[in-house]
């Protein structure tokens, strides 16, 4: 599903250059639940933005699909964001003004879908991710874990080929952060959506199926479990 | 289109304190913005009135080097032969009255004022039965005290804030000095005429209130030796009749040697000093809607740069740039409409007062001359235009000044709004 060859990202820091990926060739298979571990400043958030369209790179090739994003334009890459990636941020990043339903609705909104399509969607999602009746809280008046619930339920109301995410227990507590990572998990077994994610917690290391382990810009593992 | 109002609605009302302190500034200036038009326009449109009805007519007869001399009003340029002028006057279906306007000290005593001194006046002789079809001096609602004066007697009426200033009573004496008219070789030479004040007027012109004596015209013509002539002869148009068009009409019937001025010729001072009056005031009600402006600037900023991560998050889930753009834009927009209606509806309903009431000026306009020709209350108008010009002012550039900020919030890289660089 997605092809990664010699993927290369720098940034100009001051006078320096930061090498932020030197050369990352993998390749992650539709339906896969990948972490990418790796201490602060290895890359692996660099890498996700990539893959998720909202970074550029500065040389190799990413294919999601038979899509090369290094080539797209801007306008192009917001509609394939748009229609085949959901995202999942470590601070959840919902919008404080709108309902848990209306947050869930955003991305379907933005593909320009009628309401009675949306409704039993969003519905639909929310029971899953067991926010069934709060769908009329705004984020404020819900937990940390009920809004990254939110969140995970947005990423997925639209059925993403692929979904990216940011450190999604990072905000959380440890039990919290567990739940969160077995909704996840479920989501991914039950809807067969790839989840590539980033994190240092060594607990979401072990649940994930496949490690990729970075070390100043390079994979220095890369693990795949059963 | 619904989802981008709904999500600007809701943003709106997500900082109420702040959505209402910047839409009350934006009304607060249109408010002033409708207002201040209004009674600038009033004051104008009044004052031009009451500079028609007291002093000036829709237009006067004289002589060019009379028009020359305006300001200091000697006799040696006069009209020689009124009745003939009148005459032609009246037969392009205007009225006409004769006056006689000359500079002149007023010479005062203790006898009859608490204080003797002196101080310059315009004597102003009138013809008393033509003089009400042109001005609108001598009627019930001007006179404050006594009575107008009399044909055939040394009597005058003077203005209130004159008679304030001495302190001259009806029935109070005192002496006109005043240089009768020059003529070939003869310079003329100082009159001096005792009158009586037999009546206190005051006008809507605090020109008359403060400097005028009005003395009976038969009496002018003989102390100052005018041999029936006058100085003008003012006139007044049939109602709708344009002033160019009379104006054509009646340079073809006058005599060589006479002109027809419009009050506008004879008033361009005073048009000149009200005009740059109002400029000033648009300067000041421009710099009251820019405050506005720049207090909604500053909203939108804030609110931006409070929203980065969520625009960032938006942009992320493939939020075009447009559609983000129309999101902050429909949000100024939602600002400019609460400003625009609460600053047009208060603008409206304060000047409700202003039409109907005015605001009296009277203890300003007395010590200071403003330059407009209103002693009294200064009224409004309804000017549509301003109305509908500030509401689509309130509207618009909100949108406009809301375009840099929304600008700068897309020139941001997704991951740099994401994670707040």
């Amino acid at each position: 599903m997605i092809k990664i060859k010699n993927l290369v990202k720098n940034y100009q820091s001051g006078a320096n250059v930061v090498h932020a990926l030197k050369g990352i060739s993998v390749d992650i298979d539709s339906g896969e639940f990948t972490a990418i571990a790796g201490p602060s400043g290895s890359g692996k958030t660099t890498m996700l933005n990539i893959i998720g369209c909202i970074d550029s790179l500065d040389n190799g090739t990413v294919l999601i699909g038979d899509k090369d994003i290094g080539t797209m334009q801007k306008l192009e890459k917001s509609y394939f964001r748009r229609e085949n990636l959901g995202f999942i941020f470590q601070s959840y990043n919902l919008i404080p003004v709108l309902t848990a339903y209306e947050n869930v609705a955003f991305p379907l909104n933005l593909l320009g879908l009628p309401e009675k399509e949306i409704k039993p969607r969003v519905m639909q999602i929310l029971k899953e991710v067991g926010l069934e009746g709060m769908e009329d809280r705004i984020p404020s008046k819900l937990s940390g874990g009920q809004q990254q619930r939110v969140s995970i339920a947005r990423a997925l109301v639209k059925n993403p080929q692929l979904v990216l995410a940011d450190e999604p227990t990072a905000n959380l507590d440890s039990n919290t952060g567990r739940e969160i990572l077995d909704l996840m998990l479920e989501m991914n077994r039950k809807h067969k959506t790839t989840f590539i994610f980033s994190t240092h917690d060594q607990m979401v290391m072990e649940c994930a199926k496949r490690l990729l382990y970075l070390h100043d810009g390079e994979v220095i593992r890369d693990e795949r479990r059963e | 289109m619904l989802f981008l109002i709904n999500l600007a609605w809701k943003n709106l009302t997500r900082h109420k304190r702040r959505t209402i302190i910047t839409s009350i500034a934006l009304a607060f200036g249109l408010m002033l913005f409708i207002i201040m038009d209004s009674l600038l326009i009033g004051a104008l449109e009044q004052s031009n009135i009451n500079l028609i009805d007291s002093e000036t007519g829709d237009g006067k007869i004289l002589t060019p080097m009379a028009f020359e001399d305006l300001k200091f009003m000697p006799l040696s340029n006069r009209v020689k032969n009124p009745s003939e002028i009148i005459s032609i006057v009246e037969s392009l279906g205007a009225k006409a009255s004769k006056r006689v306007n000359v500079s002149a000290e007023m010479i005062y005593t203790e006898d009859y004022f608490p204080k003797a001194g002196a101080t310059p006046i315009l004597l102003t002789g009138v013809d008393l039965e033509s003089d009400n079809n042109v001005f609108k001096i001598f009627n019930e609602k001007s006179l404050v005290d006594g009575r107008f004066m009399s044909k055939g007697s040394d009597e005058v009426v003077i203005g209130s804030w004159l008679a304030e200033d001495i302190g001259a009573k009806v029935g109070s004496v005192f002496t006109l000095a005043v240089k009768t008219a020059a003529d070939g070789d003869d310079p003329g030479y100082f009159q001096t005429i005792d009158v009586e004040v037999v009546g206190i007027i005051n006008v809507s012109s605090p020109m008359v209130n403060r400097r005028v004596v009005y003395y009976p015209l038969d009496m002018a013509d003989f102390n100052l030796e005018l041999n029936d002539s006058v100085t003008e002869v003012a006139v007044r148009l049939p109602l709708g009749e344009k002033l160019e068009n009379f104006n054509t009409k009646v340079e073809e019937l006058l005599p060589e040697g006479y002109e027809f001025y419009t009050w506008r010729e004879i008033g361009a001072d005073y048009l000149a000093l009200t005009e740059a009056k109002s400029g000033g005031s648009s300067i000041i009600i421009f710099l009251v809607i820019i405050i506005a402006l720049v207090g909604i600037t500053n909203t939108m900023l804030m609110t931006i740069n409070e929203r980065q991560q969520e625009l960032g998050m938006m942009r992320a889930l493939g939020m075009s740039d447009s559609n983000i753009r129309k999101a902050f834009i429909l949000e100024a927009a939602g600002i400019g409409f609460i400003g625009s209606v609460v600053g047009v509806l208060l603008g409206c309903l304060l000047n409700i007062p202003m039409v109907n009431t005015g605001i009296n000026f009277g203890p300003y306009l007395r010590d200071a001359d403003m330059g407009y020709r209103i002693s009294t209350y200064m009224y409004g108008i309804w000017n549509i235009k301003t109305i509908f010009s500030a509401f689509f002012l309130g509207l618009v550039i909100p949108v406009i000044v809301g375009i840099y900020p929304t600008k700068r919030a897309i020139q941001k890289s997704i991951p740099d709004c994401i994670y707040g660089r």
